[in-house]
């Protein structure tokens, strides 16, 4: 019914990018591709966390010159998935459709999709427990973003030379939360929750300086 | 803290958040459960405002199969079931109990009972009373920190495409009535008559916060400049398009610390913020061109009839007196100019000595 002859790779994209749509779109009434992108980014962050490398998740990400997650390979599984009728857009956000939530589930049964599914699971359900918003402005904070972000032209995120600081905060979180803790939406909401409080907190402090009342 | 890393910080957010505190109380039951509550009221707060929650809401989902029983035995009252949230009560008056059953049945009590310490121990139940949100853990009552800091329920996330909307909403919901709680602070007494010295930041980040939660796909950044001499206040841009929001925020009143008025804003204030506008908007184009550019000057209209180094109270005439005196902007640049939007003046109540 549905083609394998499409390299493994594509389907990632096209996996990851249903899932997060039919987990959230009706909690969030529809998904919009910028929040696509935003959750897979998250997810790649958790399996990080999980202890893969950012080459496993099979698909690059950049900064883009809007300073959030992008990735080209994700944004052409999406256009595709909407060719075919399996996402339909309405007022700007995504639904799956019958045939998108087949074809979902066809994928989700493949062994090199299932691995990712609790990654993306808890980067899905981290936006049940926080706003969007707040995730996306806790997302700032996060290293690898954070040194993009001194650049105003897209840069390839999570570079090898770039996570050292990422692995640091992950030790520190699985010291904090312990490391049998079975569920990634825990460290994610706690880790999210700590680079809002990160940003706040240098805000205010930059705001003390200038004299203002905080 | 290690290297730069504040363990601290990571740890009491560890132990005050309830998604941790959850998964302590009832492991990954806990949190399974803990995503069919959140992604049911979610949904349930768009059709009934928790504001309508007079009485008391109970939203509980079973843990473990093997524990119906347990739980029946928890809850009383007649009950319906139901598929549509669209078909649920308006309004909470009494004690609605809703218990979210596999396949998106609902089971309804509108009358209902709950006995907490039983029903907690087998189930995950969330408290929404008085405007306060609970989750009850084996017995005790976790109360939900809310990260937004300005809406009636963590939970009620409303959400805008347009910046002008999403200004309106912080105008009538929050600024009026100085009800969100990083607004609360900027004053320097209960009784909201002065602000603190200086109280620009607590207001930029309330509004900040404000927009960060409730427009979908903007990046709201607070004080960003848009050349090195011309900082504004905050910049919105939305993900994907040539979409730029340049928000001004001036605020009128007066400040004031240790009985000494520290400054004085008065209408002419805000004519400086529509021309240091309009410089904002004139240096965008300059560095950036291709960017489909609105500038939105925030009023936040804090002044008082008659108010003295030493006032105390202020009656509703002195108080409420610019309430409705709107500012002439003289030239008006809204009217002249394609990248200027209307100026949205945010009058804030201060609490009167005298009722209406």
């Amino acid at each position: 019914m549905y083609s394998t002859a499409v390299p493994a790779e594509s389907h990632q994209a096209s996996h990851d990018a249903l899932t997060v749509v039919g987990t959230l779109e009706h909690a969030l009434n529809g998904v919009t591709p910028a929040e696509v992108h935003l959750l897979a980014y998250l997810s790649c962050l958790l399996s990080l966390y999980g202890g893969c490398a950012a080459a496993d998740w099979g698909y690059d990400f950049v900064r883009s010159e809007w300073g959030a997650p992008f990735s080209a390979e994700l944004g052409s599984a999406i256009d595709k998935l909407r060719a075919r009728g399996y996402l339909a857009s309405k007022h700007g956000a995504l639904r799956t459709t019958g045939g998108g939530i087949a074809f979902s589930n066809f994928l989700r049964e493949r062994d090199e999709h299932s691995w990712r599914n609790p990654y993306l699971d808890g980067a899905c359900s981290s936006v049940l427990a926080l706003p969007v918003g707040i995730v996306r402005a806790a997302l700032r904070e996060e290293p690898s973003l954070r040194h993009a972000n001194l650049h105003t032209h897209p840069r390839l995120l999570l570079s090898r030379s770039e996570t050292d600081e990422l692995y640091d905060q992950f030790r520190a979180l699985s010291q904090v939360i312990g490391p049998t803790v079975d569920d990634l939406l825990v460290p994610s909401v706690v880790w999210l929750s700590y680079l809002g409080e990160v940003r706040r907190q240098s805000d205010v402090n930059a705001a003390a300086q200038a004299g203002a009342s905080v | 803290m290690t290297d730069g890393l504040d363990l601290e910080t990571m740890r009491r957010i560890a132990e005050g958040t309830f998604v941790p505190r959850v998964h302590d109380a009832h492991g990954q039951p806990g949190t399974l459960a803990l995503r069919h509550v959140i992604g049911f009221l979610l949904q349930f707060y768009g059709h009934l405002d928790p504001e309508m929650v007079t009485g008391v809401l109970y939203v509980v989902r079973l843990l473990r199969e093997e524990d119906s029983a347990a739980l029946a035995g928890a809850l009383s009252g007649s009950f319906w079931t139901e598929k549509r949230i669209d078909r649920l009560p308006l309004r909470a008056p009494d004690v609605l109990v809703i218990e979210l059953l596999d396949g998106g049945i609902l089971r309804v009590r509108e009358n209902g009972t709950v006995d907490e310490n039983a029903a907690s121990r087998v189930a995950l139940v969330y408290r929404y009373r008085s405007q306060q949100e609970h989750f009850i853990l084996q017995g005790q009552a976790l109360a939900i920190e809310n990260p937004a800091a300005i809406h009636a329920s963590v939970f009620a996330r409303p959400t805008f495409s347009f910046l002008r909307d999403a200004l309106f909403d912080y105008r009538d919901r929050f600024a009026r009535l100085s009800t969100c709680f990083i607004l609360q602070t900027a004053w320097a007494e209960d009784a909201r008559l002065f602000f603190k010295p200086k109280p620009e930041f607590l207001i930029r980040r309330s509004l900040s916060q404000h927009l960060a939660t409730v427009l979908r796909d903007a990046e709201v950044r607070p004080e960003q400049n848009v050349d090195e001499t011309h900082p504004i206040d905050i910049k919105v841009t939305w993900t994907f398009t040539t979409r730029l929001g340049i928000i001004e925020i001036k605020w009128l009143g007066k400040s004031r610390e240790n009985d000494s008025i520290t400054t004085t804003y008065t209408e002419s204030r805000a004519l400086e913020g529509a021309r240091q506008l309009a410089d904002y908007l004139d240096a965008n184009r300059r560095y950036a061109p291709k960017r489909d550019t609105l500038g939105y000057l925030v009023i936040i209209d804090a002044r008082r009839h008659g108010l003295g180094p030493g006032s105390t109270a202020v009656s509703r005439a002195n108080g409420m007196y610019y309430d409705d005196r709107e500012i002439t902007y003289d030239p008006p640049y809204h009217q002249l100019r394609d990248d200027f939007a209307p100026p949205i003046r945010m009058f804030v109540e201060p609490v009167c000595q005298d009722a209406a």
